[in-house]
């Protein structure tokens, strides 16, 4: 009963029950599932054949999810990578994602939560970068070079400068300030860039954007610049010069 | 708060104090000496044949009175008329209101005596006078001594002052838990020492005190996130699979799937029977001094397996007579749990229930499987709470062999795990001696 056009999909979880009730519900909801019960395992996979996604446990054995997503990021595998965690302490989210996890679920979490993120992570990566609409920024006609104030964003070459330093990023920090630096001054709710970062256009309960903000301004401000990346309470946030 | 006056005006109120006790009673000798010595100089002038007397008797001294008494009556020669008194000997008599000095002695004529007195009123004079100087210096010598008391003790109590300086500024020094509890040292005299010595010994009270609680608590905190861990990854199992039943009513595994819940759910009640065992088990419990035969036990738990895996061929080695004092719940239910262990995770056919007497005299209990076994290096770890090894089946809590090792401790024992005779694991009990009998 396999569509051959459906999405490819790795789930690595150790836990038999889970891995198994997780291959079943993904499979039933569309995907074509894979599954690998450790690290290596994960790794194996991934080299037999590249996924459209990965969903992957926090918690293996031995080589942590962290470990496989660092791993997976370093051989330029840029496939989306859902984490999910069993512990509820902000640490454990930041490290996965700050290794080039694009989000994460805390377990249990709903089955359709997943499966829509995932949808809309795959559709976002089909694309080869979010060429997102809004005003222009500073960089004139051309568009190549965005920025504000000591940012410089090269879109060409997806290199990004604070003054004369340049900052390295993941995959999903670059598209995030993007987006900020297309909309320089244009403060943009956490949904709308939940929508223009993730393709999350359906309503759903994360801090996903909250963290990967606290990421980019942890690496624009890491020499002592001032805050580009600022928090409108209540609203969202704002790429801009000064307070 | 109101404070007590400071060490330094004790000590130098002790050495005023102590001064004026000394001065006190040089001033009173030293009056009482001044007195006789003033007297005995009066007296003195008054022997007739004394210069002062000698030549007439009509006296050239306004002071002295002279009265005469022979065979033709008595005759004043100078001032009031004396009393006589006794021969030779210096009186004080009231003539008329004022207090004279006399003396009697025998007359320039064989039947005469003479009476010479002096007024003491000079005498008393000198001496109040000295005794006013005398007391004015006494005043000076306490007030000197109270002063310099004061000053030395200033001094004195400097190693104490280092010492109230030192302790209190103890709560910035130590901060931080994992630092070796602070010493307190405050040299330079016995006091101060022996005081920052019981300091010290408080800190290191205070301080093992503050490690232990600390390390409690942490425990306490991995525990409830270990067990919180443990229950999300059922859930999460079960969550999925009744959203997958909601979403396809129609699903020809649905029985399967209605399985996998049920096993979820049996995993989640097993980790909460097993929690909630663990927890009672950390109690100390009235019923740990039940006298358990060692062959009834056994024969329970041969029972308990049977019933609990159809499957499982159980023997019961012939036990030795005896019991044991202790919880026999706790022992039948960790003889369970290693059951259990051997089915789950050694995916064994049969366990031998069997007991022995200890190398120490205890009695060791032992469950012996035809299972997998278990990896040495992995036999200590499993005893941990929430661990598995990794030859482990089925999936488990994590606690079954840690249920096991606490029901040991709790008899004064421990558990070993080893090769089986069977070819399997050996879970062995371990009774402490003091519990055999």
């Amino acid at each position: 009963m396999t569509d051959p056009a459906a999405p490819d999909l790795l789930v690595v979880e150790d836990d038999a029950d889970v891995r198994a009730s997780l291959e079943r519900g993904l499979r039933l909801s569309g995907f074509a599932v894979r599954s690998a019960e450790d690290g290596p395992g994960a790794l194996r996979a991934v080299h037999e054949r590249v996924p459209d996604a990965v969903v992957l446990d926090l918690g293996l054995p031995g080589m942590d999810g962290v470990a496989v997503v660092t791993a997976l990021r370093a051989m330029d595998h840029d496939v989306p990578v859902c984490v999910l965690s069993a512990r509820d302490t902000v640490d454990d989210r930041v490290v996965g994602l700050e290794a080039g996890a694009d989000d994460y679920m805390v377990k249990p979490f709903a089955l359709t939560e997943l499966v829509a993120r995932l949808r809309a992570l795959l559709r976002r990566g089909a694309r080869p970068a979010p060429e997102v609409d809004g005003p222009a920024g500073s960089g004139g006609s051309s568009a190549e070079v965005v920025g504000t104030g000591p940012l410089r964003i090269d879109l060409a070459r997806r290199t990004v400068h604070v003054g004369e330093r340049a900052v390295d990023l993941t995959k999903r920090e670059y598209e995030l300030l993007v987006v900020l630096a297309r909309n320089a001054d244009v403060v943009l709710t956490r949904e709308r860039l939940l929508e223009l970062v993730w393709g999350y256009d359906f309503a759903t309960d994360t801090n996903v954007v909250d963290v990967f903000v606290g990421y980019l301004r942890r690496k624009l401000e890491a020499d002592g610049m001032p805050r580009l990346v600022h928090t409108v309470r209540g609203v969202g946030f704002v790429l801009r010069e000064g307070g | 708060m109101r404070r007590s006056p400071s060490l330094r005006s004790r000590v130098a109120l002790a050495s005023g104090l102590a001064s004026l006790v000394v001065v006190v009673l040089v001033g009173v000798l030293a009056s009482v000496l001044l007195t006789r010595e003033q007297t005995e100089r009066l007296d003195r002038s008054l022997v007739p044949g004394s210069p002062a007397v000698l030549g007439t008797f009509a006296s050239t001294r306004a002071d002295l009175a002279v009265t005469l008494r022979g065979p033709t009556g008595t005759r004043r020669v100078s001032g009031p008329e004396l009393p006589l008194s006794p021969l030779g000997i210096p009186t004080s008599v009231d003539v008329g209101g004022v207090a004279y000095r006399i003396r009697t002695a025998p007359g320039p004529t064989p039947g005469v005596v003479v009476t010479v007195g002096a007024t003491e009123d000079d005498t008393r004079a000198r001496v109040a006078d000295r005794q006013r100087w005398v007391t004015g210096l006494g005043v000076v010598a306490v007030a000197l001594a109270a002063g310099l008391g004061w000053v030395f003790a200033g001094r004195a109590v400097a190693p104490m002052r280092r010492l109230t300086v030192r302790a209190s500024t103890l709560d910035e020094t130590v901060a931080d838990p994992a630092d070796p509890p602070p010493t307190v040292r405050a040299d330079g005299s016995r006091e101060s020492e022996e005081l920052a010595e019981a300091l010290t010994a408080m800190l290191a009270r205070l301080h093992a005190e503050q490690e232990r609680s600390t390390a409690s608590l942490h425990a306490a905190r991995d525990f409830a996130a270990a067990a919180r861990h443990e229950l999300r990854t059922p859930l999460t199992a079960m969550r999925t699979d009744l959203e997958v039943l909601q979403a396809h009513p129609d699903l020809p595994e649905r029985v399967a799937v209605l399985a996998d819940v049920l096993r979820a759910q049996a995993r989640v009640e097993a980790t909460l029977t097993a929690l909630g065992q663990l927890a009672a088990g950390d109690l100390p419990e009235a019923t740990d001094q039940d006298a358990v035969g060692v062959a009834d036990l056994l024969r329970l738990a041969a029972e308990d397996a049977r019933r609990a895996h159809p499957a499982l061929d159980v023997v019961v080695d012939e036990p030795p007579d005896g019991a044991v004092r202790g919880s026999r719940e706790g022992l039948r239910m960790a003889l369970a749990n290693a059951v259990v262990n051997a089915v789950r995770h050694g995916r064994a056919g049969s366990v031998r229930l069997g007991a022995h007497a200890g190398d120490d005299g205890g009695v060791v209990l032992t469950v012996d499987d035809d299972g997998t076994g278990l990896p040495a290096d992995e036999r200590d770890a499993v005893l941990g709470r929430f661990v598995r090894g990794s030859t482990a089946g089925a999936p488990g809590s994590g606690l079954g062999l840690a249920l096991v090792a606490q029901q040991a401790a709790r008899h004064g024992g421990e558990v070993r795990l080893e090769d089986a005779p069977t070819g399997g694991l050996r879970v062995s009990l371990a009774i402490g001696p003091d519990r055999a009998g």
